[in-house]
């Protein structure tokens, strides 16, 4: 018996240390560290939603489609594209959508985080023009996807500035942030629409004479030599539901993107005198290409654009607000009587 | 008690040996860890950060729904996938719960996450809405695939398997839905490296306590086998110092003299060899070149032993007669004089010689030829000393050993047959010397 016991615990010992083999405890899962500041989606990834967008606004523009050009665009872009749509429909061959350029120049993405995502790209001159445009991007949800906020022009002569790019992230400023620059994004869009309407009133800001606020000038001026006996032009400005997308720049400063909506009305003040308008605003009030419309009352034509501001920082030696970027002003309603 | 010892430490480590193997080969966990987690109570099911990467950066997911369902499957970061889901009737899988399943929760807490668009936040859960009207399906189900964020989508029909491999370990996550509405079962596949801590050390250990009991043995043995020499040999010369006082002896007087001329004296050297028997200046030389030159070597005068020829008359006042002229009468007479005063001593010497193993200097020194030799032996008898420094020391051995076989030879046979034992006893004493 004696001699089976150094067998018995042979055994036992090897019972024992064969347990070890299956004794670990599954490991539990260890997450990466969420400090680290990361783009809200990379530049390849981006590159190809880019694709994918630009594809997705082609289809519809060849079908002048609304609904499918919802699907990768988001407002003001939507807005102004559809208005497009709306003067295609009835101008046909004798309208041109606006090109887009897909080609990409640059890109800076907001971190992630905190929705809505942005994005901003300088891309090439489409076709047909010579001017470099600025397209913004917008997730405006997780479970939304990527789309085109707004297409604008670089004006000529405009330098866009260098924006604040850090672990790969641009930097994003919220509508009513003012910290560190003249004024907030929001202030910057009001006081633009109020000296474009006023024509003197810029609420305390200062803004560098710039070619749209030109053009818009030239546009009542005209209307109102046109009318000019029968009637008033009056033109108003507001800031557009679309709200701002802002960027920090290198220099203290911000890139400001916003939408401004005006509006033309021409009020007949001569009894029984009446307005002949053609052009766009002819055709979209008749829904004929090439049509006419008669005022004898009151015309409201509401157009909207997007205006890029370069915003400097506060304290900074030049306090004056530049614009260095603006669309087309897309007519969007006729309203006649 | 070491041989058990030893025995048992051997044991030990043979085992431990082969236990350490047994921990890499037949008891080394599987390499292949797959855990699953049947259908949940949920529209989707996602995983947590580290999940996917859990064992290792390469992960097969099959996820498996109704047959006629459609499967959709996307990777994208942890970030994304929480903030997507956020809202949502989702099942989340934190982790393991064993190495067979997967722990998961449904609902769980998504205050960490992103905040998704406060119009999504808002609005109801769809487990709200399934609640009241369970047949519904989640419309998000069907924009799952379509999403920006996800860096892989696949879709299939039924059951779909996707090997994946995790590059940025710690962030990324898998959602899944299938167009049922029930979020599909889900498995998670790794192959880990089979490793087991344990067995490397446990056969190092091993083999050298093995090592340790084989060594232990080794010496052991070595200790034993010496111990039985040692002993063997100290039995053996307990018997033969029995054997010796067993033996018979014989006593040798002292030899002394008055003066040097009764030492020189024919009549003092005959005192002197009654005395000791006949014994007094026996030696053997042995046939070496040394013993040679010795017997050969010119005498001078003094050293020459002029032997009293008694019987002879007058030739025995004429030594030179002996010496000058061999041819002649007288010299054949002082000749047979010679031999018999010579044989009476040598007689015993070429016996000793035979019995320590020296017969064949024993032949030589019975040659007749070898008159010389006697000569040399019967000079040395004159100066014993120097004759005994010139053969050197195993001379002088045989020469004591000649001595004592002459005193034994005195007590006839036995003594005889005694000084053989002695001879063997001391060779075999040379012998356990070189070994030990």
């Amino acid at each position: 018996m004696r001699k089976y016991r150094g067998l018995a615990l042979a055994m036992g010992a090897a019972l024992a240390l064969s347990a070890c083999a299956n004794s670990e405890e599954p490991p539990s899962p260890s997450a990466a560290s969420t400090t680290e500041i990361r783009p809200a989606i990379t530049t390849e990834r981006f590159a190809t939603v880019q694709e994918e967008i630009f594809a997705s606004i082609q289809s519809a523009d060849s079908e002048l489609d609304v609904e499918a050009l919802k699907v990768r665009t988001a407002d003001p872009f939507t807005r102004m594209r559809a208005g497009q749509y709306r003067l295609k429909n009835i101008l046909a061959d004798s309208f041109g959508l606006e090109r887009l350029s897909t080609s990409s120049i640059q890109t800076a993405i907001s971190p992630s985080g905190h929705y809505p995502y942005a994005a901003i790209s300088i891309m090439d001159a489409p076709q047909g023009s010579n001017l470099q445009t600025i397209d913004v991007f917008q997730q405006e949800s997780a479970r939304e996807n990527w789309a085109l906020w707004g297409v604008l022009d670089i004006l000529p002569g405009a330098t866009i500035p260098a924006l604040t790019v850090s672990d790969g992230s641009a930097e994003v400023l919220a509508p009513d942030s003012s910290e560190e620059l003249v004024a907030s994004p929001t202030e910057v869009l009001a006081a633009y629409a109020s000296l474009n309407e006023t024509g003197d009133d810029s609420k305390g800001l200062t803004f560098v004479d710039d070619r749209l606020s030109q053009t818009l000038r030239s546009g009542k001026e005209a209307n109102t030599a046109a009318v000019e006996g029968a009637g008033t032009v009056t033109m108003t400005y507001t800031p557009g539901d679309g709200g701002t997308v802002s960027f920090g720049t290198d220099d203290g400063g911000a890139l400001v993107i916003g939408q401004v909506d005006f509006r033309t009305k021409i009020d007949v003040t001569t009894e029984g005198a009446t307005i002949k308008l053609g052009s766009t605003i002819g055709s979209l009030g008749t829904g004929q290409a090439g049509g006419e419309i008669e005022v004898s009352g009151t015309l409201d034509a509401n157009y909207t654009v997007l205006v890029a501001f370069h915003v400097p920082a506060e304290g900074s030696d030049d306090q004056s607000v530049q614009v260095v970027g603006a669309s087309d002003p897309i007519l969007l309603s006729v309203k006649n009587g | 008690m070491r041989r058990i010892a030893s025995a048992a430490l051997a044991t030990f480590g043979l085992v431990a040996a082969l236990i350490g193997v047994g921990l890499m080969t037949i008891w080394a966990p599987g390499s292949t860890v797959s855990a699953s987690v049947s259908q949940p109570e949920a529209a989707f099911i996602r995983t947590d950060p580290g999940v996917i990467d859990l064992i290792g950066p390469e992960v097969t997911i099959t996820a498996k729904a109704d047959a006629d369902a459609d499967v959709t499957l996307a990777f994208g970061l942890s970030e994304d996938v929480a903030a997507w889901a956020e809202g949502l009737d989702v099942a989340t899988v934190t982790g393991l719960k064993d190495w067979d399943n997967l722990d998961v929760v449904v609902g769980g807490d998504d205050a960490a996450t992103p905040s998704a668009s406060p119009e999504e936040s808002a609005a109801p859960s769809p487990s709200a809405e399934d609640a009241e009207a369970p047949q519904d399906v989640d419309p998000n189900i069907a924009k799952l695939a379509d999403s920006d964020m996800w860096i892989q989508v696949e879709q299939g029909k039924g059951e779909i398997s996707v090997s994946y491999r995790v590059a940025d370990t710690g962030a990324m996550s898998l959602i899944a839905a299938s167009s049922d509405g029930k979020a599909p079962e889900l498995t998670l596949e790794w192959e880990r490296s089979v490793s087991n801590s344990y067995a490397m050390p446990i056969i190092v250990i091993g083999g050298l306590v093995a090592l340790i009991g084989v060594l232990i043995f080794v010496l052991d043995s070595q200790d034993r086998r010496r111990s039985a020499g040692r002993k063997a040999a100290r039995d053996r010369r307990v018997d033969r110092k029995a054997s010796r006082a067993a033996a018979e002896t014989a006593v040798l007087s002292q030899v002394s003299s008055d003066s040097a001329e009764a030492e020189e004296s024919a009549e003092g050297r005959s005192e002197q060899d009654a005395q000791t028997g006949h014994a007094f200046g026996a030696g053997i030389l042995p046939a070496s070149l040394a013993a040679q030159e010795f017997r050969n070597r010119e005498l001078s005068d003094e050293d020459r032993i002029v032997l009293d020829a008694t019987d002879e008359g007058d030739s025995a006042g004429e030594p030179e007669g002996f010496t000058a002229n061999p041819e002649a009468g007288e010299g054949r007479l002082n000749e047979a004089a010679l031999w018999e005063a010579v044989t009476g001593e040598l007689a015993a010497v070429g016996s000793a010689e035979e019995d320590t193993g020296e017969a064949a200097d024993a032949g030589e020194a019975a040659d007749a030829g070898e008159v010389a030799g006697a000569e040399a032996v019967v000079a040395e008898a004159a100066e014993g000393v120097e004759a005994q420094d010139l053969a050197g020391p195993e001379d002088a051995e045989t020469v004591d050993a000649s001595q004592a076989t002459g005193a034994e030879r005195n007590a006839e046979a036995e003594g005889q047959s005694a000084t053989e034992e002695d001879s063997d006893e001391d060779n075999t004493e040379d012998e356990e010397n070189t070994h030990a």
